[in-house]
């Protein structure tokens, strides 16, 4: 198990590097000389040279890479030319925003993927076959559907046409104040704080993209779920215990149990998937977050804000990969004997 | 058919596996030293897992060995040249156990006999090469093969009779049969054993017989080489194995025939012991855990196959050798061994 | 002499969803290809008012620049199924063959090439993409270069794992025997035997490309105003959905989520066929 962990992250170094890497290239790609960038296009030949000898441009790659890296670990991600601040500081600020859509919209997604999977897996009469069927239909048009499509179809039903929801705009009304910032997730800080007011007006602009982003992402991990229950409950124990007359609690927990592997990978790749699915509902309901902050990056060609958005939600991703890997390691007694799946 | 000219030939053949996750080897195959003369059979018998495919396969230059060499015509497989290597390749062919999943089941079954032909560019035309594929199938008996035949269009015996055409079409001089009949019904396992003894009546062709069939090795070998956990441990003319199994294993193994389970040699219960695993080989003799006759002298050392007195007869038993006449040899060997 | 005799007779089994997606995704390519016969007006020039809603003259309304939408919405999968269907056969091309190096060169390069793969797969899809085009501008090669770079690793693991598998079987030792080379084993049989899956999860890339290249449209990195294109159409008109002018957003969403469906069957169906027949092989 030590050993296992040992070696998931001696890996994880070569992996990340391979991330900056990319992510160096991505400047590379970028049109125009960065020299230039940055003095503005008044500027003379001479200086623009100047700065480039200076900034070490005309340097072989290996070096720029290195001196790239050097900034990396100093937690220098350049600076946005939009905001004028570092891009390390920009995303900080923003980070908490978009974290906390994703994973409220995670969790939900993941109880209501499990619930109704596991009444599916139990379901064996006509109900369950009619679920299957709404289940089936359900997962192809959630697959098919664009998320900032839906997300702005809600926006049209609830808001403008049953006015129900408030204004999608933003996390909290600023007419109830402003929150005092702990750690930047307007919903745990206004809970710390208790500051109401706030925290309703929260909820109320939270509902919406939560709602566009767990209908859209609920599907896939709902089927995991529902397939993976299905064949454990017919796999020979289970039976084994039902003969037994042991309680259907029991069952369901066995069930579950077996049926945990595959379903905590498939969970733990949507979270990363839930990243990418944020940016353009954060533009569409105004977030503030990192998604709408690389979206804006886009359309004002800030290169560094964006080549920052991209290499901290690769990290992420692989941390979160990473954790895959323990808590398979953890749950999968095979796995743990073994010293490893992949 | 059987002559002295030796076609192929295997020395101190040893395969190790790596254990994923750990710093252990599965020792598959230990030490195996074969010899194959022109037109004969040697049978390999041995329990699952003894590594019979693995020899079979490290032949077929499909595995490499973690060392040892194997010799066709003179020369060592790894000091090849291209043309001897495509040499190699026509003269060495094989049929597999599962008639099925040897076939390509994406590919008429025809392409799948003429592929030899045209890797290796033995065929001049691709209509020349279709039609040796054709004349192929027809001698292991398969007429009304058409270009569309595939795999699943055949029942079990004809797909393996495919295989046996595939493997005679570039004339090899050498096949390596891994079990080539246990997946067949009895009836099917004749048909397919006529045609192989054919084919060696009229090509001279010599066979590497893998199999857990007794009654095939009386039948069609010359030689019989029984393998345990990796290692040959009594090896001789098919006769002297049967009449006079020098090897405590071989003993059970062939007691088992006089009410022999039909299909499987590991079938009975006459073994008693845990195996050891092949991960884990104890120190001295692998058998010594099941034999009946072990001692302490057992446990020190591995015995080496040694000729008994019987020109040909080897066998790996410190017991049985000392049994045998050459009382003398048994005793060194036993000083020799602290 | 014994005369074959087939062992199974290969019967027509039910497979509704490759019948009905393959029926949808004709009819969806016969529209682009008929596009400049069913569509009412030009998609590209004013034709009526601004945000004229559903109407006889403009069958599915005008946008907020007065191009009629039904026309648009008709055009548009010239360019869609155009970036999503090359970039899908070249992320294939590309992943295919580095997929199936991984899986059968022993060892080390197989591990480096898989790892490699796990690095790029780590970026998230959406945002790498968008990025890419932000970066070196949302021209139609452009689209397709980054479609086929982003989707490559999803065929590059596919065709790993299938190597991974189809290496244990004895026709492939058997290929080795009739003295195939690597590389022949590999395009010979390997991809062969690796087809279904490929063409199942190259339908399914189809649909996720025409999303994606939606996606970035709307954010403006994508397929440039005012080409008719759903994405463009749908970001073009995002603002009336705030205020009531639904019909820009709607129509355009709706005709991409069908098209994703139709694929979605087809490659459900694939994979229903191809479970069918390895049942009766
Ligand atoms: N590719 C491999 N990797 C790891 N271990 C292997 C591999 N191939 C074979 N082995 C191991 O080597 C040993 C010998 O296997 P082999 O297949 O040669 O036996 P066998 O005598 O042919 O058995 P059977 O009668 O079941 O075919 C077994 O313990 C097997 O698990
Ligand atoms: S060497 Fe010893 S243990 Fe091995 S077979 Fe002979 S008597 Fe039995
Ligand atoms: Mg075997």
């Amino acid at each position: 198990m030590s050993r296992l962990i040992g070696r998931r992250l001696a890996l994880l170094v070569p992996q990340l590097l391979l991330i900056c890497f990319v992510s160096f290239l991505l400047i590379q790609l970028t049109p125009g000389s960065q020299a230039r960038a940055q003095l503005g296009s008044s500027a003379s030949d001479e200086a623009v040279a100047a700065l480039e000898d200076e900034l070490g441009l005309n340097d072989p790659w290996p070096a720029q890479f290195v001196r790239y890296l050097g900034g990396l670990l100093r937690g220098d991600l350049g600076t946005s030319w939009t905001t004028g601040q570092p891009v390390l500081d920009d995303i900080a600020r923003r980070a908490p925003a978009t974290l906390e859509l994703i994973t409220v919209s995670f969790a939900v997604i993941i109880v209501l993927a499990l619930l109704l999977g596991l009444a599916g897996g139990f379901a064996r009469n006509l109900l369950g076959r009619i679920g299957d069927k709404i289940s089936y239909v359900y997962s192809l048009m959630a697959g098919a559907v664009p998320d900032f499509w839906f997300a702005m179809i809600m926006v049209f039903v609830f808001y403008y046409t049953f006015p129900i929801a408030v204004a999608p705009v933003g996390q909290y009304d600023e007419a109830f104040g402003t929150p005092a910032v702990i750690t930047g997730s307007v919903l745990i800080d206004t809970i710390v704080t208790g500051d109401v007011p706030v925290l309703v007006s929260h909820l109320d602009h939270l509902i919406l993209p939560v709602l566009a982003l767990v209908f859209i992402n609920t599907a896939p991990i709902l089927r995991m779920v529902r397939s993976s229950v299905g064949e454990a409950l017919t796999s020979g124990y289970i039976t084994l215990a039902r003969a037994n007359g042991l309680p259907q609690r029991r069952i369901v927990g066995y069930a579950l149990r077996s049926a945990l592997p595959p379903i905590v990978t498939l969970a733990g790749v949507w979270y990363t998937m839930l990243i990418a699915g944020a940016v353009l509902t954060e533009t569409i309901f105004s977030w503030g977050g990192v998604g709408q902050y690389a979206v804006q990056a886009v359309q004002s060609a800030d290169w560094a804000a964006l080549q920052g958005v991209v290499l901290l939600a690769a990290l992420l991703s692989l941390l979160v990969y990473l954790a895959i890997d323990l808590v398979h390691a953890w749950i999968d007694p095979r796995v743990r004997a073994s010293g490893g799946t992949r | 058919m059987t002559n002295d000219e030796t076609v192929l030939e295997c020395a101190e053949l040893v395969r190790h596996f790596p254990v994923k996750g750990s710093d252990k080897v599965v020792q598959a195959v230990n030490d195996v030293s074969l010899t194959f003369g022109a037109g004969e059979t040697v049978a390999l018998v041995g329990e699952s897992g003894s590594g019979k495919t693995t020899v079979g396969r490290m032949i077929l230059g499909l595995l490499a060995p973690t060392s040892g060499r194997i010799v066709y015509q003179g020369t060592a497989l790894d000091e090849m040249d291209r043309r001897q290597r495509r040499d190699f390749r026509a003269g060495v062919q094989a049929v597999f156990q599962d008639p099925y999943d040897s076939l390509d089941p994406r590919r008429p079954v025809l392409a799948s006999v003429r592929e030899p032909l045209r890797r290796l560019e033995l065929e001049e035309s691709a209509r020349d090469g279709t039609r040796r594929a054709m004349a192929a199938l027809e001698a292991v008996g398969l007429a009304g093969i058409t270009p569309k035949t595939r795999p699943h269009d055949l029942s079990g015996s004809a797909c393996q009779r495919v295989g046996i055409a595939r493997a005679l079409v570039t004339r090899p001089r050498f096949i390596v049969l891994d079990e080539p009949t246990s997946a067949l019904s009895p009836i099917a396992r004749a048909e397919v054993m006529r045609s192989l003894h054919d084919v060696q009546q009229s090509t001279g062709v010599s066979y590497l017989f893998i199999t857990h069939d007794l009654a095939v090795v009386e039948s069609l070998a010359h030689r019989v080489a029984v393998m345990y956990l990796g290692r040959v441990v009594e090896a001789a003319a098919a006769g002297d194995v049967f009449g006079r199994r020098l090897h405590p294993y071989t003993e059970a193994l062939l007691g088992s025939v006089l009410f022999p389970d039909p299909d499987r040699l590991d079938g009975f219960g006459v073994l008693r012991g845990e195996i050891p695993s092949p991960i884990d080989l104890p120190p001295g003799c692998a058998f010594a855990s099941r034999c009946a006759i072990a001692g302490d002298d057992c446990r020190t050392a591995v015995p080496p196959l040694i000729d008994d007195a019987v020109a040909g007869h080897h066998v790996a038993c410190i017991r049985q050798l000392s049994r045998s006449r050459d009382r003398q040899l048994a005793s060194t060997l036993r000083k020799e061994t602290p | 002499m014994t005369t074959v005799a087939p062992t199974s007779t290969p019967t027509r089994r039910r497979n509704p969803q490759l019948l009905i997606g393959l029926t949808a995704v004709a009819v969806i390519l016969l529209v682009a290809l008929l596009a400049p016969l069913l569509a009412t007006h030009d998609p590209v020039r004013v034709s009526g008012a601004v945000l004229q809603p559903p109407s006889g003259e403009h069958w599915l309304g005008t946008d907020r620049s007065g191009l009629d939408i039904f026309s648009r919405v008709v055009y548009a999968p010239r360019v869609d199924l155009l970036l999503a269907g090359v970039g899908t056969l070249l992320a294939a091309l590309l992943g295919v063959p580095l997929g199936a190096l991984a899986g059968y060169a022993p060892g080390i390069v197989g591990e480096a090439i898989s790892r490699t793969l796990d690095v790029v797969q780590a970026f998230p899809f959406f945002i790498l993409a968008m990025c890419l085009l932000g970066i070196v501008g949302g021209s139609l090669p452009n689209i397709i270069a980054v479609l086929a770079i982003v989707n490559a690793p999803i065929y590059a693991r596919l065709m790993h794992s299938q190597t991974r598998t189809l290496r244990g079987r004895m026709f492939i030792d058997a290929a080795r025997v009739s003295g195939c080379r690597p590389r022949q084993v590999i395009l010979g049989h390997i991809v062969p035997n690796s087809l279904s899956p490929i063409l199942a999860q190259m339908s399914v890339t189809l649909g996720m490309s025409i999303i994606l290249v939606a996606g970035v449209s709307f954010v403006g990195a994508g397929v440039e105003p005012p080409t008719a294109e759903w994405g463009v159409m749908i970001g073009d008109g995002s603002g009336g959905m705030f205020t009531g002018q639904w019909w820009p957003v709607v129509f355009p969403g709706i005709a991409l989520a069908l098209t994703v469906v139709a694929f979605a069957l087809v490659s459900n169906g694939i994979t229903v066929a191809n479970q069918q027949r390895s049942r009766r092989a």
